[in-house]
């Protein structure tokens, strides 16, 4: 036989091998997660170890951030699929973060893909203020507005991955008024997120609260009007106060 | 005779010279409010409708040219910050203080899909011009671009390169570039294609935070604004300086060209709309609306000019003169 034609001959033999073990389910499609990790306080990047969960929480596998830009890369998901991307404690780090689980849901499709999904984690350490990013209060209010509780369930599900982190609550005034207002004003704000802790199932022995009569120093208010998003309202925190 | 012919060419140079000055004339209107300030404007590609959103966790849609509220879109759980309508005007996109997007349909008002995965407040979001396979491109105060399928629902690309918040992003009308402005004073161009994660161009020479940045219909300028009330218009996709305008006493958060892709609308924190020639930088409108502007967009001949309003109110300024059928949309 003429080496083309053996090679002719190899082809169709892989092929036909190919769309067998295709229809068997013996060659499967997978697609990729990546994305970079950053640390939820100082917005820098950081190497952790993370783990990829499946939905019954057995570990899939197993990857590390780079430490220089936090970038991240795990292969092998499954289309159509949930997983759970899991950092791992190290309690020897120097550095120790919140343990933290975030859901993936990985889309049907019929051709190799890579998504995209950043991962923050909140530092851990005694009087590390943790500040949440969007107030779930209006201007000059103390009730938890509408939507407001969303964003807070996100802090309740780390608590309770976290049962031996305490944190106080502390909340800033949204102005330079009257001290003795701001003072209730901001006193009334970390009872409501205190109260909301509780009924979402944290003990009341776990968190404490933390009033001010004057303007966060840290972040003032501007002196002119800001753009769009930056509309300043009083900062909030969750102080750690042991884990 | 003589008197009677030189009366007539006097009246004809009189109502030409009417004529002239009235094109640039134009009126306002409140059509509608929402319950706080209006952060966003968008008209639609086909001049039919524009969208306004709010502080108030809405978006509201308006029909054109006749300005009726046609309904209400409720679904974020923060301060909408952002609209832009799809390439077919069949979806909307919403990027909200909430930390997510949100696709809407047009035509029923009900939320197709949410997206998940910006982990700051969104405050720019813009539908590629992509008819047949839609991508979203978004920015949040997180420092990211985030590029997501339409269709599949997922995030497939995230642009880290910026320093500090991002404010905006704006597809060019050709489907090639993305360009995203930042509080680190510098606009980046990337690519839209699927690989490529490093930004194709930096671009130098605001002295503020920039707060926004728009492709005109050719693709061939940008237009950027920055919280000094500067404007300055770029060459594309070379990315130099083609002119710098002293637009505005405070911060200009929106700008839209019209589609003679010279014309360029701008509204700011000092109360006025503008209207410029970015060929020659003359100012061919100056409007005190009287309330602080947020957004602007126009229709495509600039006859009518959308404004949203710190006041809540939802305005339009209509041009008195000319009136002209809309053929395009005015998008931003």
């Amino acid at each position: 036989m003429k080496p083309i034609v053996k090679i002719f001959v190899l082809l169709i033999l892989a092929l036909i091998i190919r769309v067998e073990a295709n229809s068997q389910g013996a060659i499967k499609l997978i697609v990729s997660i990546t994305g970079n990790v950053i640390d939820e306080v100082t917005k820098q990047p950081i190497g952790v170890d993370i783990e990829l969960l499946d939905e019954t929480g057995s570990r899939v596998a197993r990857a590390k951030s780079n430490v220089t830009d936090g970038y991240y890369f795990i292969t092998g998901l499954k289309p159509g699929k949930k997983y759970f991307l899991r950092n791992i404690v190290d309690i020897a780090a120097t550095k120790r973060y919140f343990r933290q689980k975030y859901e993936i849901n990985i889309p049907q499709t019929d051709s190799y893909q890579e998504y995209s999904r950043d991962l923050l984690f909140k530092p851990l350490g005694n009087g590390m203020e943790i500040p949440l990013r969007v107030s779930p209060f209006s201007y000059g209010k103390s009730v938890i507005r509408s939507g407001g509780e969303l964003m807070l369930k996100r802090f309740v599900d780390d608590l309770k991955d976290n049962p031996r982190v305490k944190i106080d609550v502390s909340c800033f005034p949204d102005n330079t008024s009257d001290e003795a207002s701001n003072m209730k004003l901001t006193e009334d704000r970390a009872k409501a997120l205190k109260d909301f802790f509780v009924a979402n199932g944290i003990p009341d022995s776990r968190l404490g609260i933390q009033a001010n009569k004057t303007i966060d120093t840290k972040v003032p208010p501007p002196i002119e009007r800001g753009p769009k998003g930056k509309q300043y309202k009083g900062s909030i925190y969750f102080v750690v106060t042991g884990y | 005779m003589r008197k009677r012919t030189f009366f007539l060419l006097s009246l004809i140079l009189l109502l030409l010279s009417f004529q002239m000055f009235a094109a640039d004339k134009y009126v306002m209107k409140t059509i509608g409010n929402h319950d706080d300030e209006v952060l966003g404007v968008y008209v639609n590609a086909n001049n039919t409708m524009f969208a306004s959103c709010s502080v108030d966790e809405t978006i509201k849609l308006w029909s054109l040219p006749d300005c009726k509220e046609l309904r209400t879109l409720k679904g974020h759980l923060g301060e909408v910050n952002n609209i832009s309508f799809s390439g077919n005007d069949k979806l909307l996109v919403s990027g909200s203080t909430d930390q997510t997007v949100k696709i809407w349909d047009v035509d029923t008002g009900n939320e197709i899909k949410t997206l998940i995965g910006h982990t700051d407040q969104v405050i720019g979001v813009y539908f590629s011009p992509d008819v047949a396979t839609p991508f979203v491109a978004s920015t949040s105060f997180d420092k990211t671009v985030k590029l997501w399928d339409v269709q599949l629902g997922t995030e497939i690309k995230t642009l880290h390169g910026h320093t500090a918040s991002i404010n905006n992003v704006a597809y060019s009308y050709d489907g090639k570039f993305i360009a995203s402005c930042s509080d680190d004073k510098t606009i980046k161009i990337w690519s839209t294609d699927l690989t490529t994660k490093e930004p194709l161009l930096t671009l130098s020479g605001h002295n503020a935070p920039i707060l926004t940045v728009i492709y005109s219909f050719d693709s061939k300028k940008l237009a950027s604004s920055d919280q000094n009330g500067e404007i300055i218009i770029w060459r594309m996709p070379e990315g130099e300086q083609i002119r710098r305008i002293k637009a505005h006493d405070k911060l200009i958060q929106d700008l839209a060209f019209a589609e003679d892709n010279n014309r360029l609308v701008s509204g700011s924190l000092d109360n006025f709309v503008k209207l410029w020639d970015t060929d020659t930088g003359e100012n061919l409108l100056n409007f005190d609306t009287g309330t602080a502007i947020w957004s602007v967009d126009l229709i495509s001949d600039a006859s009518i000019i959308t404004l949203g309003c710190a006041d809540g109110s939802v305005r339009v300024l209509t041009k008195t003169a000319e009136t002209k059928k809309p053929t395009r949309g005015g998008r931003k």
